[in-house]
């Protein structure tokens, strides 16, 4: 017969044995809660790197990245392999990997960062969501305006085929910002300099807005409404930093490694729940940068304010 | 030895013995050797032969004023200034912009159809230096000529004899030496239409140093030396040398791009050629000329073959009329451009000498910082016509505006 002390050690020594295996258990068994993120570029190009370097600064641990190289039309190897990672989330980079995560990866959530005009590539849904490369309208009439004081009448040029949403969104900001916008249509670059004209000729305008139309921006077109702009000394408010470069007063562009940045803050909110993709609105870029050029300003006699220089990321004097 | 090529033969004694020569001028230094005209020796006195003082000459003048031409053919021989990078750009689907576009910066020597710009203006200075190292494959330090004597002691007049088959062999050593720093602009008329000049300013120096012997002709069956310098009016050394420095051939031009797109490109130029430079210094070629070029030139990305086809009249002399043509490529991205062409001429009614000029190009454009084109450029023979350097250098500094 066994004594009870025996008896209380064996069950004591085997229930302690237990307790110490599922300790060891549990500080050695991967976290479960980590999530991890699959990270897919479209391709080789600066910018997208530039926004891949600002994600993986802040966002390194447990990021697997992957490259379509440009194509993602028969990338069966590739989905296997993301698939087979099974990540918790997909940060795609640019319009190429949104569309390829979109279509062939659609049951895990996608984050896409750096695509212009989402709604246009139908990137909406429960399971998709992201950061645009859009700069609304408000910003940037807020911040010409801080450039140019008197700013009242904005002329723009643009082909309603190409950008004639943006215009239509354009009037009715402006508008609320007290500030009218008169347009000229075109619908070939020939076009361009008689409207550039007629728009001279028939309306006061005080400063002269570049959109984002192909129509309209071409090496010869550019070249001609940015010798007028000198001409009348009109501020000529480029789509791109790099015309500001060669002449245009000012341009607002997002800064791409800040959208990774952005990116990052994003992918951390949606994999700690604190966010939903389907409550997600099309986000717009956190951080813009303005470039001035000094030089151009004082060949038109307009006068920045030091406040105004200081915010700007670009000034060519 | 001897250098019987009667082509070179001609044209450097001509040289010499020219009897029109003009002391303070660079084009009188050669011809003015040996007193300007001809070389004679010691007198030949009593004995079997007729009294006399041996003179030799060369048989033609004629090819005299080619040499001058050529010498300062080269003076004009300067790249125009390049019609630049430009700025380019393309619509990005992908970020819904602008994107400016990495483009080449063009030729050196040759051309592409590319204009630079409406209200745009380029202006380079350019430093080009070479001296010239042969004459029809013949290397100058080491020329050789074969003066014959006056045919007329012995009889028959029209034919040399006896001893006036002895020769007298003229060895130089001749140094032509060519700076020219050159002023160019370039005007964007329209995005079409470019006009543009150059202003050289040259700088020539020329030394000759001449070596003389009399050489006795194997069918000479008279025993004794009847020619020698020995006691004669004339050392059988000799030497000259001088410099010059001007204003060079001015150059005007007008170019237009007629074909203009993404694909083929097609430009024209009309490039007329002055005579204010002084061709008696080799400052200038002494000649009024047009030149029109067809230019074909077309981009993948940063590479842009071109092709260049072109006339040129010499407007004082008809014989002078050449083709022209150059085909190469330019590659590179912004900051950096290679350059390569072959370029060439030929004179449709040539007298034999430079008619066919072929030389290769090869150059690189920097840019440094800002609108700053930096070139360096090697323009080298690929045929021995005419008279030549080893190495043509360039160093030029653009400016875009």
């Amino acid at each position: 017969m066994s004594r009870p002390e025996g008896v209380f050690t064996r069950v004591w020594s085997r229930v302690a044995g237990a307790g110490i295996v599922v300790l060891l258990h549990i500080a050695l068994a991967p976290d479960i809660h980590a999530e991890s993120i699959a990270l897919i570029n479209s391709y080789d190009f600066a910018p997208y790197n530039a926004a891949i370097a600002g994600f993986l600064n802040d966002c390194s641990d447990n990021v697997v990245e992957y490259d379509l190289r440009g194509e993602a039309n028969g990338n069966s190897g590739l989905i296997q392999d993301i698939t087979s990672g099974d990540p918790d989330l997909i940060v795609a980079i640019g319009v190429l990997a949104a569309e390829f995560s979109q279509q062939e990866l659609n049951d895990t959530p996608t984050l896409y960062v750096m695509v212009p005009k989402p709604r246009a590539y139908a990137l909406t849904g429960r399971n998709i969501a992201g950061i645009s490369l859009d700069i609304s309208i408000e910003r940037q009439l807020s911040v010409y305006r801080s450039m140019v004081s008197d700013l009242k009448v904005l002329g723009v040029i643009y082909d309603p085929q190409k950008t004639g949403k943006i215009v239509e969104e354009a009037q009715r900001v402006a508008a609320l910002q007290g500030v009218a916008l008169h347009t000229r249509a075109v619908t070939s670059r020939k076009d361009v300099p008689p409207a550039l004209r007629a728009l001279l000729k028939e309306q006061q305008i005080d400063a002269l807005w570049m959109i984002p139309d192909e129509t309209v921006v071409t090496p010869e077109s550019f070249q001609f409404l940015l010798l007028t702009s000198f001409e009348h000394k009109l501020p000529f408010l480029a789509a791109s930093d790099i015309f500001v470069k060669v002449g245009a007063l000012a341009s607002l562009t997002p800064d791409y490694t800040d959208l990774g940045r952005q990116g990052c803050e994003l992918a951390r909110a949606f994999t700690s729940g604190k966010v939903s993709l389907a409550s997600m609105n099309e986000i717009l870029p956190a951080k813009i940068n303005l470039s001035i050029n000094l030089k151009t300003a004082r060949k038109i006699g307009l006068s920045i304010s030091e406040e105004v220089i200081e915010t700007a990321a670009v000034v060519y004097r | 030895m001897l250098y019987s090529n009667p082509r070179f033969a001609a044209v450097v004694a001509a040289l010499m013995f020219s009897c029109n020569a003009q002391a303070d001028k660079l084009n009188t230094l050669i011809p003015g050797l040996y007193g300007g005209d001809g070389i004679t020796l010691a007198g030949v006195e009593g004995g079997p032969f007729p009294s006399h003082a041996p003179h030799f000459l060369v048989a033609t003048e004629d090819t005299f004023n080619r040499l001058n031409d050529t010498i300062s053919a080269q003076v004009g021989a300067i790249p125009f200034a390049s019609s630049g990078a430009g700025f380019a750009f393309r619509y990005d689907e992908d970020l819904g912009t602008f994107m400016q576009i990495a483009k080449s910066f063009g030729p050196v020597y040759a051309e592409r159809a590319d204009t630079i710009g409406e209200g745009r203006f380029n202006t380079m200075l350019s430093f080009t230096g070479f001296e010239y190292d042969e004459f029809l494959g013949q290397d100058l330090g080491s020329l050789e000529v074969s003066t014959l004597h006056e045919p007329e002691t012995l009889p028959p007049d029209d034919q040399r004899t006896l001893f006036e088959l002895d020769t007298v062999d003229v060895n130089m050593d001749l140094n032509i030496r060519i700076n020219a720093l050159v002023f160019a602009g370039t005007y964007g008329v329209t995005d079409r239409l470019d006009i543009g000049f150059l202003v050289p300013f040259a700088d020539v120096d020329v030394a000759v140093t001449a070596r003389a012997e009399v050489f006795k002709h194997p069918d000479n069956p008279i025993p004794v030396d009847v020619h020698t310098f020995d006691g004669g009016p004339e050392s059988p050394n000799d030497s000259a040398s001088g410099s010059a420095r001007g204003l060079g051939d001015v150059l005007l031009r007008a170019k237009y791009h007629m074909l203009k797109g993404e694909g083929n490109n097609l430009a024209t130029v009309v490039q007329i050629k002055t005579d204010t430079g002084d061709e008696k210094d080799f400052l200038g070629t002494g000649d009024k000329t047009v030149r029109a070029l067809m230019i074909y030139s077309r981009t993948f990305g940063s590479f842009t073959p071109h092709l260049n086809l072109g006339y040129e009249v010499n407007l004082d002399d008809s014989k002078q009329n050449s083709v022209e043509y150059a085909a190469g490529f330019d590659v590179g991205a912004q900051k950096w451009t290679l350059a390569m062409s072959v370029l060439g001429s030929r004179e449709i009614n040539g007298d034999g000498i430079a008619d066919t000029i072929v030389n290769g190009s090869v150059g690189i454009k920097w840019n440094p910082f800002g609108n700053y084109i930096l070139t360096a450029n090697v323009l080298m023979p690929l045929n021995d016509d005419g008279l030549r350097s080893d190495v043509i250098s360039t160093l030029a500094l653009e400016r875009n505006f």
